[in-house]
């Protein structure tokens, strides 16, 4: 008998069987008084165990207690007692005992690997800012470039925006005095407005670093709003706030507005 | 630390047992409130409600396997070993000696049956019944008996019996088809709401 059919009998009255129910208990119980008859003699079973079970009496479980404390307990003893005098064996000098070597040994890769540095990389601070001389060649270097692209004879057509304005600069230049002014406007270029930009796209402005001053400062919202001072180096400058949208989009679109600016002012 | 703390509550019986093997005292005590009252209950009822006997069988389980967890063979259900060592614990006593019941109805006076909120009737007809149960129980097969045991007093199931036995499941079915039916017919008349029909 399953415990399936034992619930049924326990728990269900003859006339609420299902036809499945009926057919599983059909073995057991056909009629309704055979039915009957078992959920009595269930239910009284039931009673009976409920009531009869017993509990142990507790001396039996510190009797047990103390027969496992003793039968683990020597084990453990063994145990620890085999590693002890592996460890600490009396019979050898002190240096030759195996828990001071181990001790020693791991004191010293410890000291080791705590102080000795492992590494010949140097842990110094990293200094990006170019000194004066190699910005000052970086600078003639790309004049001189410059000067071939224009002495060819034939204009190679630039993808790069920049083109025109190069020629444009170039121009402004020459009307102002020639290549020996220009070097000396390159060598004034304000490092600090390059590096302090986060907001506009810097290739775009090395081109007006090249012949002007350019600065850049945000307010308190950076990312929404900018100020810039674009000038010359005799002091004339045009300030302007924009956003950010429009500071992305800046150096090329304000780059013929601001040569005219400045060229008239030359 | 939880990740690596055992949940006893949880944790099988098997794998209590693994854990004793090792000398784990929390499986031994999880182990002994699983099974102690149930082995206890089983021995009692095997040898004549002799409650002293039950317990002194319960302490030599549980120190056998506290002294030789290897005797438990992993592969198996613990529930239905153990019931199997409980169960040939008692046939050794039958053999060790004739049975002999300390009542002379076979029950124990001096258990308590916590059924106080019956009226005198019905503590009567309860008393009645137990003995009526008794006697049918006595009248049976061993192996009926066995059998009725082992499914409504230890709540095995089909299959655990058949382990504890050593039997198949089928022959369990029949034995506790034939068991019960005997009983149900032989306690009949206790059955009030069948008298009143009668």
């Amino acid at each position: 008998m399953t415990k399936e059919i034992e619930n049924i009998i326990l728990k269900k009255k003859f006339f609420e069987l299902t036809a499945e129910e009926k057919y599983l208990i059909e073995e057991f119980a056909e009629t309704e008084v055979d039915f009957e008859q078992l959920k009595f003699v269930f239910t009284q079973v039931e009673g009976i165990k409920r009531a009869e079970k017993p509990h142990v009496d507790k001396a039996v479980k510190s009797n047990l207690d103390i027969l496992f404390d003793k039968t683990y307990s020597q084990k453990r003893l063994v145990w620890y007692n085999k590693l002890w005098l592996f460890l600490w064996p009396e019979e050898a000098r002190f240096y030759a005992r195996p828990l001071v070597q181990f001790t020693t040994v791991i004191t010293l890769i410890i000291c080791v690997v705590t102080f000795v540095p492992f590494s010949e990389k140097q842990q110094l601070a990293l200094n990006d800012a170019r000194t004066d001389a190699q910005e000052e060649k970086r600078l003639k270097h790309e004049v001189m470039e410059r000067s071939v692209i224009d002495t060819k004879e034939e204009a190679v057509e630039q993808p790069i925006e920049k083109s025109s304005d190069d020629e444009a600069l170039e121009n402004a230049l020459d009307q102002k005095g020639g290549g020996s002014e220009l070097e000396v406007l390159k060598s004034e270029v304000s490092e600090d407005v390059m590096v302090s930009d986060q907001l506009a796209s810097p290739s775009a402005l090395l081109f007006e670093v090249d012949k002007l001053e350019l600065t850049y400062s945000s307010n308190n919202q950076v990312a929404q709003e900018a100020e810039y001072t674009i000038g010359a180096n005799d002091g004339v400058s045009l300030t302007r706030s924009v956003t950010t949208a429009q500071t992305k989009a800046l150096s090329p679109k304000d780059k013929p507005e601001l040569f005219d600016i400045l060229t008239a002012l030359y | 630390m939880g990740l690596f703390r055992v949940n006893y509550k949880k944790t099988s019986d098997e794998d209590l047992m693994l854990y004793l093997g090792k000398g784990d005292k929390r499986a031994f005590d999880e182990l002994y409130m699983r099974y102690a009252d149930s082995l206890c209950y089983f021995f009692m009822r095997k040898l004549k409600h002799d409650r002293e006997k039950g317990e002194d069988f319960v302490h030599d389980i549980f120190a056998k396997l506290i002294e030789r967890p290897a005797l438990f063979d992993v592969t198996r259900s613990f529930k239905t070993w153990v019931y199997s060592v409980a169960n040939n614990m008692c046939k050794n006593e039958y053999k060790k000696m004739a049975v002999r019941s300390t009542t002379s109805n076979g029950l124990d006076s001096s258990y308590n049956v916590s059924i106080s909120d019956l009226s005198a009737s019905d503590l009567m007809h309860n008393e009645q019944f137990k003995e009526a149960l008794a006697h049918s129980l006595r009248e049976m097969d061993e192996k009926h008996k066995e059998v009725v045991e082992l499914r409504f007093f230890q709540e095995l199931s089909i299959k655990e019996i058949a382990e504890v036995m050593e039997i198949n499941d089928g022959t369990v079915k029949s034995r506790l088809f034939y068991a019960t039916k005997r009983l149900a017919e032989s306690l009949e008349v206790f059955n009030p709401n069948l008298n009143r029909e009668i």
